[in-house]
């Protein structure tokens, strides 16, 4: 399923031309790749629990130890 | 005729790091792209994607996590994963986030599974949490020496520190915490591990909550406080507790003279 918002983090940890475009002009770089208001918002304040929420299914883990087992 | 003899599965163990996309060493991208099978727990969606164009036979393990299971549940759910990958003659490569050994249960037991069955199965290193937070707080673990725990552990088995000796204190957004229910703000528990800090350090003893954040554009979480402050602070449920030493370290004069190290060249 296409995420724009999730495509474009990974365009900008990968792609050095993005990353050279963002840091010279944030707010042109979001718009040209598609993402909204509302996203371009998330990353301007750093708010991870939306952009980790709002960029597809999650297939994270509650890294914790087991101690438990210790 | 000459059969072809079955394919011989292995495993390797990958981390992911912390940052998406810039974490992975090259030797482990070399083996997740040219692995048959890819199973992955990471840290969120967009590394899980951009480990699908690395290799699109990837597949999920977070599916075995649930709510109504104990987390060794789970993690045998995946152990048995792998394991059957490899048994199924498969090169599989199984990516963790951070260090794939470090607060990996299944990645340990995986290996010493298929080690025992005969199969090859390695782990290779990847970034943990304290390494960026090495980098982004400038601590040289070697200066003052270097103590960690996990916040649990360190209540339940009772660790002594040395508050001359710099002190990760792992996972204290989830401290008690045995399900994988997440936690939204402080809570009583980390009450009772400020106390039990508090044996060891002054009240007023600046302490740092370091998160780093998995998106290069995202500055990492680093708030100084002070250690009584902790318990009315809202903790994100991956944050590391990072408490300065308090106390300078102590010279043994009787040590250095039977090392013969001359004493004026040291600097404390």
């Amino acid at each position: 399923v296409a995420n724009k918002l999730r495509d474009f983090l990974i365009e900008l940890s990968t792609n050095e031309q993005t990353k050279e475009n963002y840091r010279n002009n944030p707010d042109a770089t979001m718009t040209n790749a598609g993402l909204s208001a509302q996203e371009q918002q998330w990353i301007k304040d750093g708010n991870l629990d939306e952009i980790n929420n709002n960029i597809g299914e999650d297939h994270t883990a509650g890294k914790w130890i087991d101690i438990s087992e210790s | 005729m000459k059969k072809t003899p079955p394919q011989k599965g292995s495993l390797t163990i990958i981390g992911t790091g912390i940052k998406l996309g810039g974490h992975m060493t090259q030797e482990s991208m070399s083996v997740v792209k040219s692995a048959d099978r890819v199973l992955a727990v990471v840290a969120e969606p967009a590394t899980f994607e951009w480990l699908k164009r690395l290799n699109p036979n990837i597949k999920s393990l977070a599916v075995h996590y649930d709510k109504n299971k104990y987390r060794h549940q789970t993690y045998q759910l995946m152990v048995d994963e792998i394991v059957e990958s490899v048994e199924n003659g498969h090169k599989t490569a199984a990516v963790f986030y951070g260090h794939p050994g470090v607060f990996v249960n299944p990645s340990h037991k995986a290996i010493k599974r298929l080690k025992d069955l005969g199969y090859e199965a390695k782990m290779l290193p990847g970034i943990s949490a304290d390494a960026c937070l090495f980098a982004e707080l400038s601590v040289d673990p070697s200066r003052n020496g270097y103590q960690a725990y996990e916040a649990t552990d360190f209540l339940l088995f009772n660790r002594t520190l040395d508050s001359s000796v710099s002190c990760v204190i792992w996972q204290i957004g989830v401290v008690g915490k045995m399900s994988i229910e997440k936690v939204e703000q402080a809570d009583d528990n980390l009450k009772v591990l400020v106390d039990e800090l508090l044996k060891y350090y002054p009240k007023s003893h600046e302490v740092i909550l370091y998160l780093s954040s998995q998106f290069n554009i995202i500055e990492s979480t680093i708030k100084r406080l002070p250690l009584s402050e902790l318990p009315v602070s809202t903790i994100p449920e991956l944050s590391t507790l990072f408490i300065p030493p308090a106390k300078p370290k102590q010279l043994n004069l009787t040590m250095a003279k039977k090392l013969n190290i001359d004493i004026s060249k040291i600097t404390t």
